[in-house]
């Protein structure tokens, strides 16, 4: 039994849903800042106040999966990637405490969205450049961190950045189609059908960038020359779908449309990834740790893993349906 | 807990012996009754924590928890306060 | 001026350690009062009970969500200042704190948002039993978190080879030494947080004349379990001590302030000393005859262990682990004298009247959380040198991260963490100020954790609630 590649299979799973849930969240929390009416904001906030804290707990479960399973590619990118990690944190405490903060004000509420906005934009971007900083390849030397915790700021993983940042305004414009009142559903297709074109671009654009910038990325496009590109197909067609079909679809289906973009894209970073955990020198079986840790993990996430989902779940069905205008009160 | 004492009539155990123990404590001469009381509890609690944090040994130490915790506990039910006026 | 950077990383880690550990301790204490307050209202139907809850509530979900996100920065930060560490300890911690979260984690976030904002939406009895769920995650998660601590105060269950770890045993990784000792050490300390938060606001209100049911309730009840508990605490304290003399001597050596070898008879209990520890004496020192001896040889005569029993590259500083460990005996000797006092006061019929003992409450209000850090801060600092006892170093155990990069995000973290306290301290303030039946559900102001109660909806006696927002 393939221990490591079954938490690294765990380790993509928390990753991918972290992005996915967690990315709605930070995408309603950037959309924030384009909204003027503050009972707007409320029920904006309101779509997501009640399961938030859940969404953004995957994050934390993928760090401490890789500390657990693959420690010596935990020492490597957290130094390799320091700063925006930090700054990252900052943020999402930032919007994490204005949920409970703002709501203890009027006068200042405006403050704390502005906070919640720019903290969540911060950390998208952020994820982002962690992102373009992993495909650019970490600089790797005797199983330590060899590079500068600068080598973040280049253009490649900036640009991932702000792709980032406009993926998940794609996801919380259709988090807002499925979840808000009426009043707002204009705002949200208008979110979508600006957000979802510009994402596909400058996807596209960041994966010709990045195959001109790393070899080992060159070649995963040569070696898998079917698969690759059929991925980009499909995102450039779901963009497309999406875009047309913002305005008059079901309410779920932006949202779903969204989602599946992100799978899209997640599939084709793990295709160019694997089997690599410290892009592209280190490969998951040389940075895992023992099998008695490996074993405790999994057998651990074997069982409490459908127990979260599950429960996670309900809390979702709780809250389901539109969100009330009047918020969680009435 | 209980909840709704009345000031007047502690019910709940040893009936006699703390209406007796609340006449002894709350009557008599304030002054001296008071000093008296402060005195020993300040003692008495001296004592406790000496108790508990081992000085005289593993085994008094978990007596002298037990017979506080069930001291309290007692006290809180029996005397729950809730009647008295500030 | 060229800083360490073993020393800028071990600052930053002790600060965002320190302040992170407020609010999970008043989270833990807190979410087991609320279950407590919750299940009184649902079996007495009393309404007192459901504003002590609602109130409670409203300062609960603030703490609980900057201890999240204080608690994130921490999982990443192992990595991030301590990255040798995390290799090194990675196999034996990791998993402990991925079960945290698994476990615990989504645990409270699952049944949190239920909690705040679905009572009309599932009635009473599953809300209540979100409530126990949110109760219980947070002590499975200072369970899973106890144990990883205690792991590297007393390592067990692992080889060793060629600096890397291998887990041998679980059951000695999880159940180690300390930890059957520290977890219901630091559980009592959260119990007990909560306990001098409660009666100290209560005690507030009844000093001011206002609130006075709600007043007399909390102050009843807080000061039963505080009195209940300290007792506890100081047992399992005094056990606790027991156990760390065992396994790491040099913390106990430290903690007296004693440096010979073997102290006088009787050896006097030191409150006060200016430890020289380049010198390894003391310059100054006050303390009480014979007390030292009574109270760490429970003998009239026993001579004390001093700091030089350790080898001075394995001693940790006095001086910190001294005043630590005095600041949160000395607090635990107060909250035992407050507790003996309230049975005093209860048995004369005094405990709302008594002025002196009201505000001593209200002074005592944030003990807990002050004798949890000093507390934390002999713990950690007392293992020093070592980050993982006997095994790694701290200064061994760094990141290759530069200075000038940990001095910016240290500034970072103390500028934006002050702004994350303010807050939290003023909108506290603000809440108190306002006092219970205030807990004013925003009519504007959708997703307010205090919208979640509306007394007609949950059939007590309808009170109308103000929807003015000031």
């Amino acid at each position: 039994m393939d221990l490591p590649l079954f938490s690294a299979s765990f380790l993509a799973l928390a990753l991918t849903l972290y992005a996915m849930l967690d990315g709605f969240d930070l995408g309603v929390g950037i959309l924030l800042l384009f909204q003027p009416a503050a009972a707007s904001r409320d029920h904006m906030v309101d779509t997501i106040t009640p399961t938030w804290d859940g969404n953004e707990t995957w994050i934390i479960m993928a760090g401490v999966t890789l500390l657990a399973a693959f420690p010596t590619a935990y020492s490597i990118l957290l130094p390799a990637f320091y700063l925006p990690v930090i700054v990252m944190l900052l943020a999402l405490g930032f919007r994490g405490v204005s949920f409970e903060f703002r709501v203890q004000t009027t006068r200042l509420r405006r403050r704390w969205d502005i906070a919640f906005g720019v903290g969540s934009l911060v950390a998208a971007f952020m994820q982002g450049l962690i992102l373009g900083g992993l495909m650019q390849g970490v600089k790797v030397e005797d199983h330590r961190f060899a590079g500068s915790v600068l080598d973040i700021l280049r253009p490649f993983p900036i640009i991932a950045g702000i792709t980032l940042v406009f993926g998940y305004a794609v996801l919380g414009g259709g988090w807002l189609k499925l979840k808000s009142s009426l009043p707002l559903q204009p705002f949200a297709s208008r979110a979508v059908r600006l957000s979802a074109p510009l994402f596909a671009c400058l996807f596209g654009s960041a994966c010709i960038y990045a195959v001109n910038i790393q070899p080992t990325i060159h070649s995963a496009w040569q070696s898998h020359r079917i698969a690759l590109p059929s991925l980009l197909l499909l995102f450039a067609l779901a963009a497309a779908t999406l875009t047309a079909v913002v305005e008059k679809s079901k309410p779920a289906m932006p949202f779903l449309l969204g989602l599946f973009l992100f799978l899209v894209g997640i599939s084709g970073v793990a295709l160019i990834v694997f089997p690599n955990v410290v892009p592209f020198s280190l490969s998951l079986w040389d940075a895992a740790s023992s099998s008695t840790s490996q074993r405790f993990v999994l057998i651990g996430a074997a069982f409490v893993t459908p127990v979260v989902l599950a429960y996670s779940a309900f809390a979702y069905w709780i809250f389901r349906g539109k969100t009330p205008e009047k918020g969680w009160g009435e | 807990m209980r909840l709704t004492a009345n000031k007047r009539k502690p019910e709940t155990l040893g009936g006699i012996g703390f209406s007796t123990l609340r006449r002894t404590i709350m009557g008599g001469s304030k002054d001296l009754s008071q000093f008296a009381g402060l005195a020993g509890t300040a003692l008495l609690g001296a004592l406790f924590f000496f108790l508990i944090i081992g000085v005289f040994g593993l085994q008094f130490a978990i007596g002298g928890l037990l017979v506080f915790v069930v001291g309290a506990v007692l006290i809180s039910q029996a005397f729950p306060a809730e009647g008295a006026e500030p | 001026m060229k800083v360490d950077p073993s020393t800028l990383a071990r600052i930053q880690f002790a600060f965002t350690v320190s302040f992170h550990i407020i609010f999970p301790t008043m989270s833990i204490g807190l979410a087991s009062f609320l279950a407590v307050t919750e299940a009184l209202w649902l079996k007495t139907k009393e309404s007192v009970y459901l504003e002590i809850y609602r109130f409670w509530l409203s300062i609960f979900a603030m703490g609980f969500g900057i201890g999240v996100v204080t608690g994130i920065v921490l999982s990443f930060e192992f990595g991030l200042g301590f990255a040798r560490f995390a290799e090194m300890a990675g196999p034996a911690i990791g998993p402990m704190i991925a079960l945290e979260v698994l476990t615990a984690f989504f645990l409270e976030a699952g049944f949190l948002g239920i909690m705040l904002f679905g009572l009309h939406r599932v009635g009473p009895n599953l809300h209540f039993f979100a409530t126990c769920m949110v109760a219980v995650g947070t002590l499975l998660s200072a369970s899973w978190i106890l144990s990883a601590n205690s792991w590297m105060q007393t390592p067990a269950g692992v080889a060793i080879h060629d600096g890397h770890l291998t887990v041998v045993s679980w059951r000695d990784v999880v159940v180690n030494p300390s930890w059957p000792y520290r977890l219901p050490h630091m559980v009592t300390a959260a119990y007990l947080t909560a306990s001098f938060m409660v009666a100290g606001v209560g005690a507030w209100y009844l000093l001011r004349g206002k609130h006075l049911h709600f007043a007399r309730k909390t102050v009843a009840l807080g000061t039963a379990f505080a009195t209940v508990l300290i007792a506890g605490q100081v047992f399992i304290g005094d056990i606790l001590y027991g156990a760390m003399v065992k396994y790491q001597p040099s913390k106990m050596q430290a903690a007296e302030g004693f440096w010979e070898e073997e102290s006088q008879s009787p050896a006097p209990y030191y409150w006060l000393i200016i430890p020289d520890q380049k010198n390894q004496r003391n310059r100054f020192a006050v303390g009480t005859p014979y007390l030292g001896s009574i109270w760490l040889t429970h003998s009239l005569r026993g001579r004390v262990e001093g700091l030089k029993n350790t080898p001075r590259d394995r001693q940790p500083r006095m001086g910190m682990v001294f005043y630590a460990f005095r600041i949160m005996y000395g607090l635990a000797i107060l909250m035992f004298a407050l507790g003996v006092a309230s049975l005093w006061l209860r048995l004369r019929g005094r405990l709302f009247a008594s002025r002196w003992f009201l505000w001593m409450l209200v002074l005592m209000t944030p003990s807990g959380i002050i004798a949890t850090l000093a507390g934390w801060y002999v713990a950690e600092t007392g293992r020093q040198p070592w980050v993982i006892y006997g095994i790694l170093r701290t200064v061994d155990a760094v990141s290759p991260v530069p200075a000038h990069a940990l001095l910016s995000t240290l500034i970072g973290f103390v500028c934006v963490y002050s702004v994350f306290m303010s807050a939290f301290l003023i909108f506290t303030l603000r809440i108190i100020r306002r006092g219970p039946a205030e807990a004013p559900p925003h009519a504007e102001a959708s997703g307010s954790l205090k919208n979640a109660f509306r007394p007609h909806v949950l059939d007590s006696p309808a009170r109308v609630v103000s929807r003015q927002v000031s």
